[in-house]
């Protein structure tokens, strides 16, 4: 994914059609729409073509969706003609636009494009729906951009003839903007779809297995969110990812005041309590988290991870060690590697008197201390980087994590030149630490 | 009570050392009394245990005084010209980010702290480039310095990174150990203002990329011994990049976690001037870290001192004596066992191994044990561990006031220091990125602004930066840091290392009721320096323990001497604990430069605040050596 200003860019009609061309070769599902085009829907004869007539001066005004101008939709109306070899209808025209439009980082025009083209349409509609909702990304409208990706997900198990890159786009898109937003048992369960699927990349992959030990509180990850919040200021995810951000960031007491409204609007937003719960914890305030966890309902397995992370911590500050045992042995239950959750285990067990329990968890800590920084090295060019991860990853019998890891390096050994994503990751790299 | 010297190797020293003092330790300055004397030392059965006569009532208060800390920057306008040169180039090679230290040593002992810079050198590194020493000031006093490289032949060329002090062959004279990417050097000091490599002949060749090194008596046996920390392997031919098509030039900084670690090096002092390499017999070796700070620290209270590492990345170590007994006749075989993990200072509190740079070390809850403080990256916090005794320790960052004000800042060289001389430690930290993001979108700050922490005597600490000074409220990338009482004026003082700036002094000039003392130590018996010594403030509620610790900060040698605020106390006395064992408790020590010979009396040094009349520039110092 590349960050870019919106700003409108002119280009030759040679690069238009040059990035149209890569746009068609490039996009399987486009490719896959046109193939089906062709075979389903012949052109209509050429006076009958809406296009054509589109491409008349008396027709610039007809059925133009809100903020597409006429010389856009000739300029695609024109290229699909050359690119096609036949006069587009409607929707080939949209489309094209659409595409061209987030080739030149035009996100609005885009937006109106693929908005404007029907979900039901045949050839084109979910994956205008697709590209609508990643459209939306680029514009920093999260919340309206989750529906959209989550739409097109929901009608896409119901098209087993879709393309699986379009599957594959969209929920890439969507472990974006739940990374963005630290909802992270949420993209969990988008992250194990992509790899039930077998999409997976190294990435996914990092994310799904070891996501406490990748960096959460970017800067580029704080600063899509502001993005986000601009275009949302009342979205509460996007509030209460605001508030864990401040927490990153070392300002406590701004985060505390907008967790503590924020608190007061959702009070019974689980979320938004473990972020409360969090800062106060980072604070130190245990007198205000006292309070604040005496208001929480039961725990339970639905229970985002860091309510449970806080759980255990309140456990250990009272040296309520067996309950603390419990909340962070669910903590590692959920997220097995979970540094965190292993250091407050070999906490209570030692207060306990286990201290073979106690032993045993700080060295699967010294094991998570070590692949921390590996997870820097492996990435889609060094197969020899992930094998290695799944030695280690066999040591803390996480099986699944070395099996994928393993695949991984044999599908990078096998295909080097194929080995990159079909979909840039949603985060770069550099998020990792 | 004075415990009996393990061993005597060395009988009559401390009057040899006495006898040096006497007359080269004065320069040609007239002192109000050449030596003052204070009331013959005790025993420490002899004194109190509790409070003192001398010694101020509890100090506790909720809150720490209102004292506002000020430091003026002292540089090339007093003779301090030196910017390092790290050949820092658009390919941001990790050669280029380490930066360089700075060392505080009186080497022509007139008593004034002089000052040593590394520097680096272009790369790859070339045998006859001789473009870029490092660099040694001479103090003339106060706070003027003369370069005195050439002068001192003190010929340290090639990529240097770090530097040590101390006098390893016990001649009264403090030796330099510099480190570097490309071979370290020893250089011993010969007494006449003058250097000589005695690298090869002493055996202390590292021919890897060394960062920190310290000096102390691990063994105990009376003679100084060398830990030099190792980073990563690395080549200077053919360094990795790592090319970023956003960036300006093309490429951004490569992480660490994409380079192998090494082994680091113990060296054991043989006490015939020479060192044995005991890393592999002392199970140093086999523990490949990527370490930037050394400590060398009584933390259990033992008496033998650990080794601590900080690791760039990696889990921190802890090296703790293994404790074997003698077999028939032989000393007991060095053994180091690797505990950090155990004793909680491996992993921070969310069991992460942190990109850990510089240590602080002291004691900066005042209960008597030594604290470890480390630097971190970017996005992280600084992490305070809390000794909490027995060799244990836990993470006390949270609520200390150190973490949440070190996340958007890159911590290197940082030292615990009582600027106020209220008795409580400090805390300055030296901040700059390794790598220029400001290019990327959001930007990453490269240059940062340093940082000041006052203790607040409950465990917490305020960061009072923008108030010290306007060194502190520009911008550095700032690297190695060492302290020391540079005026003599009883309040301690910092030299900064940066990266693309001068390196400079930071006068402390905070205004304050409170005296501070420094204690400079003569071993006898124990090692010349008197590094592992511990100095109580007796009587003292809570307890004052400072330890002159091995090591410390980033790259760099804080001078080996200890300071000491005296609060509201006009005098105190110390209970002195040698590495030896040997215990001398000195009384009635009122603000000032102390001198404190093993088993021997303490004398007063005449370069004090209270006993020096300030001096205008030239009056003082005719330029020559006054060595032996």
């Amino acid at each position: 994914m590349t960050e870019t200003s919106p700003a409108p860019q002119t280009p030759s009609p040679g690069r238009m059609l040059l990035t149209l061309g890569l746009l068609l070769s490039a996009a399987g599902g486009t490719a896959w729409y046109l193939h089906r085009s062709a075979e389903t829907s012949r052109p209509p004869p050429e006076g009958n073509d809406p296009l054509s007539r589109l491409g008349a001066p008396s027709r610039t005004a007809v059925d133009l969706p809100p903020g597409i101008t006429a010389e856009d939709y000739d300029r695609a109306a024109d290229l699909y003609r050359a690119m096609a070899g036949r006069s587009p209808d409607r929707s080939d025209v949209l489309f094209t636009l659409g595409a061209l439009a987030s080739d030149e980082n035009r996100w609005e025009t885009a937006a109106a494009s693929f908005e404007a083209i029907p979900v039901a349409d045949p050839r084109y509609g979910l994956s205008a729906r697709r590209r609508f909702g990643e459209v939306r990304i680029h514009l920093h409208r999260a919340p309206q951009a989750e529906a959209v990706l989550r739409e097109f997900l929901r009608l896409a198990a119901g098209t087993p003839s879709l393309p699986p890159e379009e599957i594959d786009a969209a929920r890439h898109w969507l472990s974006f903007l739940l990374s963005v937003e630290l909802r992270f048992e949420e993209r969990a369960a988008v992250l194990r779809d992509i790899h039930a699927a077998g999409r997976a990349n190294v990435f996914d992959s990092k994310q799904l297995f070891f996501p406490n030990l990748l960096v959460w509180n970017s800067t580029l990850g704080r600063d899509r969110l502001q993005k986000f919040l601009q275009q949302a200021p009342e979205d509460p995810r996007l509030n209460v990812a605001e508030g864990r951000y401040l927490i990153g960031e070392g300002r406590l007491e701004e985060a505390r005041a907008h967790l503590e409204a924020w608190r007061r609007r959702l009070p019974h937003d689980r979320p938004c309590l473990a972020a409360l719960l969090e800062c106060h914890f980072e604070r130190n305030d245990w007198t205000a988290f006292d309070a604040v966890i005496a208001t929480a309902p039961p725990p339970d397995d639905a229970e985002p991870w860091l309510l449970t992370h806080m759980r255990g911590e309140h456990a250990l500050h009272h040296h309520r060690w067996q309950e603390a045992v419990e909340h962070f042995s669910r903590l590692l239950r959920v997220e097995p590697a979970h540094a965190t959750a292993c250091m407050g285990l070999s906490r209570a067990y030692a207060q306990l008197g286990q201290p073979e329990e106690s032993q045993r968890m700080q060295q699967r800590n010294l094991i998570l201390a070590r692949i921390r920084p590996a997870l820097r090295k492996v990435t889609e060019n060094d197969p020899t980087a992930a094998e290695e991860l799944a030695a280690e990853c066999e040591q803390l019998e996480l099986l699944e994590a070395a099996r994928v890891f393993r695949s991984h390096a044999e599908r990078i050994r096998r295909s080097p030149s194929a080995a990159g994503s079909p979909v840039p990751s949603a985060l770069r790299e550099g998020d990792v630490p | 009570m004075t415990s009996l010297p393990r061993r005597s190797r060395r009988p009559g020293r401390w009057l040899t050392v006495l006898l040096c003092l006497g007359w080269c330790g004065c320069g040609n300055r007239a002192p109000s009394s050449p030596v003052d004397r204070p009331p013959p030392h005790k025993l420490a059965s002899e004194v109190p245990s509790t409070e003192g006569e001398n010694t101020a009532p509890p100090s506790v208060a909720p809150t720490a005084t209102g004292v506002t800390p000020s430091f003026a920057i002292i540089g090339a306008e007093a003779g301090l010209d030196f910017q390092r040169f790290d050949d820092i180039t658009g390919q941001r090679r990790i050669l280029e980010t380490t930066g360089g230290g700075a060392a505080l040593l009186d080497f022509d002992r007139d008593g004034w702290l002089d000052l040593f810079f590394t520097n680096g050198c272009r790369l790859p590194l070339r045998p006859d480039d001789r473009d870029t020493p490092s660099e040694l000031f001479r103090h003339r006093p106060r706070l003027s310095f003369t370069r005195s490289t050439t002068a001192a032949g003190l010929t340290q060329y090639g990529y240097a990174q770090g530097c040590a002090v101390g006098d390893f062959d016990a001649d009264g004279f403090d030796d330099l150990y510099v480190t570097a990417y490309g071979k370290n050097h020893l250089w011993h000091n010969n007494g006449d203002g003058t250097f000589t490599d005695v690298t090869d002949v002493t055996g202390t060749a590292v021919l890897r990329w060394s960062t920190s090194a310290a000096f102390a008596d691990v063994n105990g046996d009376g003679v100084l011994d060398l830990y030099v920390v190792n980073y990563l392997d690395e080549s200077d031919r053919h360094p990795r990049l790592c090319p970023n098509p956003a960036s300006p030039d093309g490429y951004e900084g490569c992480s660490p976690a994409l380079f192998a670690g090494v082994d680091d090096v113990l060296f054991l002092g043989d006490g015939a001037g020479g060192f044995v390499d005991v890393s592999s017999a002392s199970g140093i070796s086999g523990h490949p870290g990527k370490g930037l700070g050394v400590v060398i620290s009584d933390l259990d209270g033992d008496g033998t001192p650990e080794i601590f590492v900080a690791n760039d990345g990696e889990a921190n170590f802890l090296f703790v004596r293994r404790g074997e007994t003698a077999t028939a006749g032989d000393p007991p075989p060095l053994q180091f066992e690797e505990r950090a993990l155990l004793c909680g200072v491996a992993l921070n509190e969310r069991g992460f191994a942190q990109a850990s740079m510089g240590i602080a070390a002291g004691d900066y809850d005042a209960n008597g044990t030594i604290d470890l403080f480390l630097t971190h990256f970017f996005a992280d916090t600084n992490t305070l561990y809390i000794n909490d005794g027995g060799l244990s320790f836990h993470d006390g960052t949270r609520g200390s006031g150190l973490g949440e004000t070190s996340r958007q800042l890159l911590g290197f060289g940082t030292l615990f220091v009582d600027y106020d001389n209220d008795r409580w430690l400090d805390l300055f930290v030296a901040n700059g990125h390794v790598d220029d993001r400001t290019w990327m979108s959001p930007p990453q700050p490269y240059a940062m602004p340093p940082q000041l922490y006052r203790n607040n005597r409950n465990g917490t600490f305020t960061e009072v930066s923008s108030e010290s000074g306007d060194y502190f409220r520009q911008r550095w990338l700032g690297r190695g840091v060492a302290g020391g009482d540079l005026d003599r004026d009883g309040k301690l003082d910092l030299a900064v290392s940066h990266q693309l700036a001068p390196s400079l002094v930071l006068h402390n000039e905070t205004v304050t009721r409170h005296g501070g003392l420094t204690v400079q130590l003569v071993g006898t018996v124990s090692n010349r320096n008197g590094y592992g010594v511990k100095v109580e403030l007796v009587g003292a509620s809570p307890p004052l323990v400072r330890e002159l610790s091995g090591g410390t900060s980033y790259q760099s040698a804080p001078t080996p001497e200890l300071h000491v605020g005296l609060g509201e106390a006009e005098a105190a006395t110390l209970r002195i604990t040698w590495p030896s064992g040997t215990i001398d408790v000195q009384e009635n020590l009122a603000a000032g430069t102390w001198i404190a010979v093993e088993g021997g009396p303490v004398l007063r040094s005449p370069l004090t605040a209270s006993s020096t009349p300030p001096l205008t520039e030239g009056s003082s110092d005719s330029g020559e050596f006054r060595g032996r």
